[in-house]
């Protein structure tokens, strides 16, 4: 029988039938790039009409500030935090990066975490919501890490916490702030704030603590980084080890936007971002983050120069309807404040008796005083060593080591239970305080020159004659302060002072506590000399140590500093000068509005001859609103006299 | 312990504990890693010393929770904000487990199983907070004795006064270690307490 072949084109429509089956079984994916491609066509399509990426979500998602001159920049520094090439010069190219990321099937052979949709689950919730795509429309993916996230950390509130000025520390002077996320918790349970977790930025500095340290802050010369930690764990820094009051806003955001700061927290994760101390702090990224889970809000805009802590804490805390409740966290040092505070007279000096024995004498201790009594008094002292040992962790006590362990067995004897700290706060809360920088006008007649017009600028923070409310009572932080003057007789303007940095505190003693009172400044001024000769500009560097006493209620308040002052007048033969300074001052506080303040120095230059300096001066200032006060000043200086009407605005 | 290291590099909250318990140099504690962890972790075990050495305490503070690349560690003295940040060096996406974990708390999901992991976090919260926990269990009350009382599952009127009328037995050897085994067995010992705590033993 003859052979008769099958019709070629047979064969070969079988052989490529064979192998598109082969290939679809195989490779999926290419079996569906013809109907992806114009998929993600369609999506660019919609997502440029809808100018995605111009949008303030996208913008505020990729951390692109509303600062001048920013442009399309994002402040974010980690080249893998965005998926473009040019991603964070560029949020149209980082839009249809993360588009294809998401169409993407899922990599075989490594772990599904890097699937774009797992990497920016935030970017995912708003885009695939905003463009409508569909889960089933895509490859499906799983996102194991993140699941397990979402499923262990369920929040439901987030608040934000200032930790308040620290002035041991000129990098904590301004203050602190980071995010709280709450604990989703069951029907019916008490929150548990403790077990909270607080998300944070904060720089990497180096090991070596250099003198180049201000410079690098300053210079963005550190990364900063995200992180999460349990609250306890802050509570035990702030409040305990450097005894700062915390104050916890509590924000009244929806539930998404909770979710999505949740999701941008995992996004984040290790991202870098250059640290500036001044801009780019730890308070600014703060609001970035807020604003990026919360577009709504618009919180970052008015801070185009510089962020102080406690500003940006205003700026969330004054949006109208976004506080749910304000809760004051007491220090260390204000713990032991209150729980004097419940002790009568008597009690006090059988705490410092307590105190100050080598080895309690309990028979005396328990003389007259029941086990409230007892309980009272133990719980201050038991507050005075956290205070003066800074315990915190795991930290035991060094020099009352004995002695506290013995008021801790005989306090749980007692078999009383302690009342809650009083809610009174030694701090008060730093939204009501008046903003960080100030402008100020004043004229004023001086006995040697005439009529003149003092004006004045300082960007941060306080001083001791403004309402101290939100601030510290007894602190004063000057930074750039500076003030102009013109004469009316005088040709042009001159500088009056300038402090770059002044610092003052006048921390009054507390029972069993002593506290110094001490400043220190360096800047420049006009009018060194003495009479007619009062007229050349120096700059400075003083000093002072002293005491401050109050009275209980602290309305009144004086003080004393002895230091010393080191100059440079370049206009005089003899330009350097040094020598002992005084000051003594007094403060009433005649109202919450009415503050009396009265000031007196001396001090003696030589260089070589001595140049005597005799200030006095009286001032009243009447605050009229939360940013502005009317201030009247009368001031004799080195013989010369001038009087002062002003007018001061905070923003 | 060896588990750990594999699971997660991320014990930093629990190494770092142990190490500030012990009285660490921050040196010591900013080179952590899973071995560090390792290491300090069998240390602190081995610290019995009735007053911990704390001569060369530096805050512990800033131990990220695990997770997180940062660790902030501060120096003596050294200010909370622009604190030492150590790198981990993990890489940003290969750290996703390590970013999951610990969160709760600091230590959870450092540990897979539920009794390790309860154990890690009760450790932790003794170790981080020991100083208030010394003091608001004579004085049967306060916040953080009611969060301790939380992760162990116990009723917290009832926690606070046992932990006052046991504090002499629990808290004889301020060491986060032998309080953390103090309260185990004591909770174990009063049926009262065993029967309506969750999560201890």
């Amino acid at each position: 029988m003859k052979y008769k072949p099958k019709r070629p084109w047979r064969q070969v429509v079988k052989e490529w039938a064979k192998l598109a089956f082969v290939l679809a079984l195989c490779c999926p994916q290419v079996a569906r790039a013809s109907k992806r491609e114009p998929y993600i066509d369609r999506l660019m399509a919609k997502a440029r009409a809808m100018q995605l990426a111009e949008s303030v979500t996208w913008r505020r998602m990729l951390f692109i500030p509303d600062r001048i001159g920013q442009g399309g920049t994002s402040i974010i520094d980690e080249p893998d935090y965005f998926l473009a090439q040019n991603g964070r010069y560029d949020p149209e190219a980082e839009l249809e990066a993360t588009l294809h990321g998401f169409i993407a099937p899922q990599a075989t052979g490594v772990r599904g975490d890097e699937h774009v949709r797992c990497r920016h689950p935030a970017r995912w919730s708003y885009l695939s919501r905003a463009l409508g795509i569909r889960n089933q429309d895509l490859p499906p993916i799983q996102c194991k890490s993140l699941d397990e996230f979402l499923g262990r950390l369920r929040y439901d509130r987030v608040s934000l916490i200032f930790s308040n000025y620290f002035m041991n520390n000129p990098a904590s002077l301004f203050g602190h702030s980071f995010l709280k996320m709450h604990r989703m918790r069951g029907k019916g349970e008490a929150d548990q704030p403790l077990l909270d977790d607080v998300v944070n930025f904060s720089a990497a500095v180096d090991d070596d603590y250099s003198l180049l340290y201000p410079f690098k802050g300053l210079l963005g010369g550190y990364w900063g980084f995200f992180s999460l930690f349990p609250y306890h764990r802050k509570i035990q820094e702030y409040n305990n080890f450097e005894s700062r009051d915390l104050w916890e806003f509590d924000l009244k955001l929806t539930p998404d936007e909770v979710q999505r700061l949740e999701l941008m927290v995992w996004e984040l994760g290790g991202a870098r971002i250059s640290y500036y101390y001044v801009h780019q702090n730890c308070s600014y990224v703060m609001l970035s983050l807020l604003e990026s889970a919360a577009p709504r809000l618009q919180l970052t805009k008015q801070f185009q120069i510089y962020a102080v802590p406690s500003d940006t804490v205003r700026a969330v805390a004054l949006t109208p309807d976004i506080l749910t409740g304000v809760y004051y966290r007491p220090s260390a040092e204000s713990r032991y404040v209150l729980r004097l505070k419940a002790l009568s007279p008597q009690e006090t000096l059988r705490l410092e008796r307590l105190i100050h024995a080598d080895e309690p004498d309990f028979a005396e201790f328990t003389k007259d005083c029941d086990k409230y009594c007892q309980a009272r008094v133990i719980d201050a002292a038991l507050e005075y060593f956290d205070f003066t040992e800074k315990l915190a962790g795991a930290r035991t006590a060094d020099k009352y080591f004995d002695l506290r362990q013995k008021l801790l067995l005989k306090r749980a004897g007692l078999g009383i239970k302690s009342p809650p700290l009083p809610d009174d706060p030694v701090s008060s809360r730093v939204d009501f305080g008046h903003d960080s920088a100030l402008i100020g006008g004043a004229l004023g007649y001086q006995s040697a020159a005439g009529g003149f017009v003092d004006l004045s600028w300082r960007p941060a923070l306080q001083d001791i004659s403004a309402n101290a409310v939100g601030y510290q009572q007894q602190m004063e932080v000057k930074f750039l302060d500076i003030t102009v003057r013109k004469y009316a007789e005088r040709p042009g303007l001159a500088l009056r002072r300038l402090d770059l940095l002044e610092v003052t505190s006048l921390h009054t003693d507390l029972p069993l506590i002593t506290n110094y009172a001490w400043s220190f400044g360096f800047g420049g001024e006009d009018g060194f000399g003495f009479g007619a000769e009062a007229a050349h500009m120096r700059s400075f560097v003083q000093w002072g140590l002293g005491k401050a006493v109050a009275t209980d209620d602290q309305r009144f308040l004086a003080y004393t500093l002895v230091g010393t002052d080191f100059g440079h007048a370049s206009t005089r033969d003899n330009s350097w000068h040094a020598g002992p300074r005084i000051v003594a001052g007094m403060i009433y506080k005649v109202s919450s509005r009415l503050k009396l303040l009265a000031r007196a120095e001396a001090a003696r230059y030589f260089n070589p001859d001595p140049i005597d300096r005799v200030e006095q001066e009286a001032s009243a200032v009447l605050t009229v609103a939360r940013n502005r006060d009317f201030r009247i000043r009368v001031n004799r200086r080195s013989a010369v006299s001038e009087i002062t009407l002003g007018v001061r605005q905070y923003f | 312990m060896k588990r750990l290291n594999h699971i997660c590099v991320l014990l930093v909250a629990c190494s770092s504990t142990f190490a500030m318990a012990k009285g660490d140099k921050s040196k010591k504690v900013k080179k952590v890693s899973a071995k560090a962890a390792d290491e300090s972790g069998q240390e602190s075990s081995d610290d019995s010393a009735t007053k911990p050495q704390h001569q060369d305490y530096d805050a512990p503070w800033g131990m990220a929770g695990c997770g997180f690349w940062s660790t902030v560690i501060k120096g003596k003295g050294r200010d909370s904000q622009l604190a030492v940040s150590v790198l981990k060096g993990l890489p940003y996406l290969g750290s996703t487990d390590s970013q999951t974990s610990g969160i709760t708390s600091g230590t959870s999901n450092c540990v897979k199983s539920r009794t390790q992991l309860e154990e890690a976090e009760q450790r932790t919260f003794v170790t981080v907070n020991l100083a208030s926990l010394v003091k608001e269990s004579s004085q049967g009350a306060g916040q953080h004795l009611e969060a301790l009382a939380e992760i162990f599952g116990c009723p917290h009127t009832e926690f606070a006064q046992f932990s006052q009328r046991r504090y002499g037995v629990i808290y004889q050897d301020q060491n986060p270690d032998l309080v953390l085994a103090n309260y185990i067995r004591e909770v174990q010992a009063e049926t009262s307490m065993a029967s309506s705590c969750q999560r201890v033993g």
